[in-house]
């Protein structure tokens, strides 16, 4: 095997976020290729060391290559990384020197938390990291990231001054794009292959990514609303609140291990579970008020 | 593969957001303020004396300052101004104008909660503490025929009843303190939930405060039913209180003032909810012999502090055309007793 079309080919697959099984075949892919043109052009009776230059020489350049494939693979998501990067950084910075010179506020831990999330997100995207490119990685920190922006948007729309507004409507907006990003990385980026069911797959992830935010977003509120009313001791009741959440997640991961065995219906069955777990939840809670 | 080698124009990226986020936080150190530190702007504390003076209650900075304004002349400087731990309660001319009483009390009032009255000099502009009471005294008010004999509200406690109410001052009663033998004396044994706007007779013999009439309360549903009124306590028997707002007014009544012909008085009340969900408090006049009433302003916002001048009888209140926000943003207004000849009156704030 030829070292140089090793470390040639190794240097394309690393500009793009591609799975790690989705990497190896397109490294395999890339590296027969270049050892077809090689063959081809020994025959044609180069020496084996101009056949290996014109070989990478007429593949081309591989930073423009890997750019390339990345753009193929996965259509403006470095954009929307580095869009949702540079609006979240200067937004921490409104937002704090807003809160700093109005309220006399210094959010430093909030200011550190974003910065360091919305870095991290940086180097995602500009430099693809083979053993954290993964769907759970992504989106794990996109879920912080949404977590501490919603806190931003909260430290915005408390300004007192005229600049609240426009920071709120950015925060909203970076917000919404952290959304996109979520279901973008969970249905469209990373479909891995053990599922038969790519389709049914989708359909599940949309269902339970949607269904997931309105859960979450109402326990969030209904938390608030029970500490707000608390007298500050922990009260054991406060679990309840985190049981919807907790039969979404179960429901969720059984769907997709009832996908990756080809049982359709069965999925779709656990994926009205919560629905109905919520439904009956609110029937109790305005039966009980009526 | 798995070795992570950051390239460089990404770290030539992450040196200057490093390098602003360390200057922010830099700045964040220099410039932040404490809690107490933040407070900046006129309270609705004010008194008007017997010559026309107003002194009024502002924070500079969050400390807490006692300012004068003399027809048209505002002076900038405060005549006296606490420490940023410090709040004032409420301010009180004697009635012959040459000094003024206040309260001051800790800010954090429910770790230390304390009140020291003082006499403030407005000749030598030197302050005497009367007294300290580990309680908070939250109204003064001199008796008009004795200025040796000053009247306060004091509340026992400082909490939350419910955990859905902030931190109140509670069981209220009315005391007075004697100046010259340092002498206290309890007039109520009520421990009232809530009592305000004290006011004394211009014979010194009655008392006036406002506070729920809670007599009929047997009931969490009597609870909903009970309505804020205004009381007056004869000094000399104090158990033998009354009523003296208009017992049919539906709503409930919170500030007040006494008109000087003893049988009327201006008071404030919700007039209507405004467009955005929040309550209009308007000031309106009530003659309680004739049973003649009144709406005396229309301003659509927060009005407040009904009080007279001894001076030219004009009506001074405090407007704040913030409320419902997160800052209150207040305005001293003054009228004629019958609500004619509204104007406001500026205090030149951005000088302090």
């Amino acid at each position: 095997m030829n070292s140089a079309f090793h470390r040639f080919v190794d240097n394309i697959v690393q500009q793009t976020d591609a799975p790690l099984d989705e990497k190896e075949d397109l490294y395999e892919e890339l590296l027969v290729h270049l050892e077809l043109s090689y063959a081809a052009l020994l025959r044609e009776g180069y020496s084996e060391q101009e056949a290996e230059c014109k070989a990478m020489a007429s593949f081309g350049d591989e930073k423009q290559i890997g750019s390339q494939i990345q753009q193929a693979m996965f259509p403006y998501r470095k954009q929307m990384l580095l869009a949702l990067v540079i609006a979240s950084l200067l937004f921490s910075f409104a937002v704090y020197i807003s809160q700093l010179v109005v309220e006399g506020d210094a959010l430093i831990t909030w200011l550190l938390l974003s910065v360091s999330v919305s870095v991290c997100l940086l180097v995602f995207s500009l430099q693809p990291i083979s053993f954290l490119n993964r769907r759970a990685w992504i989106n794990s920190l996109l879920l912080i990231h949404l977590f501490i922006y919603l806190l931003g948007a909260g430290f915005a729309s408390s300004v007192d001054a005229a600049i609240a507004a426009p920071l709120t409507f950015l925060a909203w907006g970076i917000l919404l794009l952290t959304i996109a990003l979520v279901y973008r990385t969970t249905i469209f980026d990373y479909r891995t292959r053990k599922q038969k069911l790519k389709k049914q797959v989708m359909i599940i992830h949309a269902l339970n990514i949607t269904w997931g935010i309105f859960i979450t977003s109402a326990t969030l509120f209904f938390l608030w609303a029970f500490l707000a009313f608390s007298t500050g001791e922990f009260n054991p009741r406060i679990l309840l609140f985190l049981l919807p959440l907790l039969i979404w997640i179960i429901a969720y991961i059984v769907q997709i291990i009832l996908l990756s065995k080809e049982k359709k219906k069965s999925a779709y069955m656990v994926a009205l579970l919560p629905f109905i777990v919520v439904l009956a939840l609110v029937f109790w809670w305005f039966g009980g008020i009526i | 593969m798995n070795k992570i080698k950051i390239r460089k124009p990404i770290v030539l990226l992450l040196i200057p957001i490093l390098a602003i986020t360390v200057l922010l936080i830099l700045l964040g150190f220099v410039f932040q303020k404490s809690e107490d530190e933040k407070q900046q702007g006129l309270t609705p504390i004010f008194d008007v004396s017997a010559n026309g003076t107003i002194a009024y209650v502002a924070y500079d900075k969050g400390k807490a300052g006692i300012y004068l304004k003399h027809a048209e002349e505002t002076f900038d400087n405060p005549v006296l101004q606490l420490d940023t731990e410090q709040s004032i309660l409420d301010i009180v001319f004697k009635p012959d104008g040459s000094s003024l009483a206040f309260v001051s009390a800790n800010k954090d009032v429910q770790s230390d909660m304390e009140s020291s009255v003082h006499l403030l000099s407005l000749v030598t502009l030197t302050s005497e503490k009367l007294f300290t009471d580990l309680a908070l005294l939250t109204e003064l008010a001199f008796d008009p025929q004795n200025e040796d004999m000053l009247f306060y509200l004091r509340a026992g406690t400082f909490e939350n009843y419910s955990p859905i109410a902030s931190a109140h001052p509670h069981e209220f009663d009315l005391f007075s303190y004697r100046i010259s033998n340092q002498s206290r004396q309890q007039f109520t044994e009520l421990s009232k939930y809530s009592m305000r706007s004290l006011k004394i007779s211009p014979d010194g013999k009655m008392a006036y405060v406002q506070m729920p009439d809670d007599a009929h309360v047997e009931t969490a549903e009597d609870t909903f039913e009970m309505k804020q009124k205004v009381f007056q306590i004869p000094l000399d028997a104090p158990d033998d209180l009354s009523v003296v707002s208009n017992n049919d007014w539906e709503k409930d009544i919170y500030d007040f003032v006494i008109m000087p012909d003893r049988h009327s008085m201006i008071f404030q009340s919700v007039s209507q909810t405004g467009s955005e969900g929040i309550y209009e408090y308007e000031l309106f006049y009530y003659d309680w012999n004739n049973g003649e009433e009144k709406q005396l302003t229309y301003l659509k916002q927060h009005t407040s502090h009904p009080m007279i001048s001894p001076q030219n009888g004009k009506v001074y209140f405090m407007v704040d055309k913030q409320f419902g926000k997160r800052k209150a943003d207040y305005q001293l207004y003054q009228m004629d007793a019958d609500g004619e000849n509204l104007e406001s009156i500026p205090f030149n704030l951005e000088k302090h």
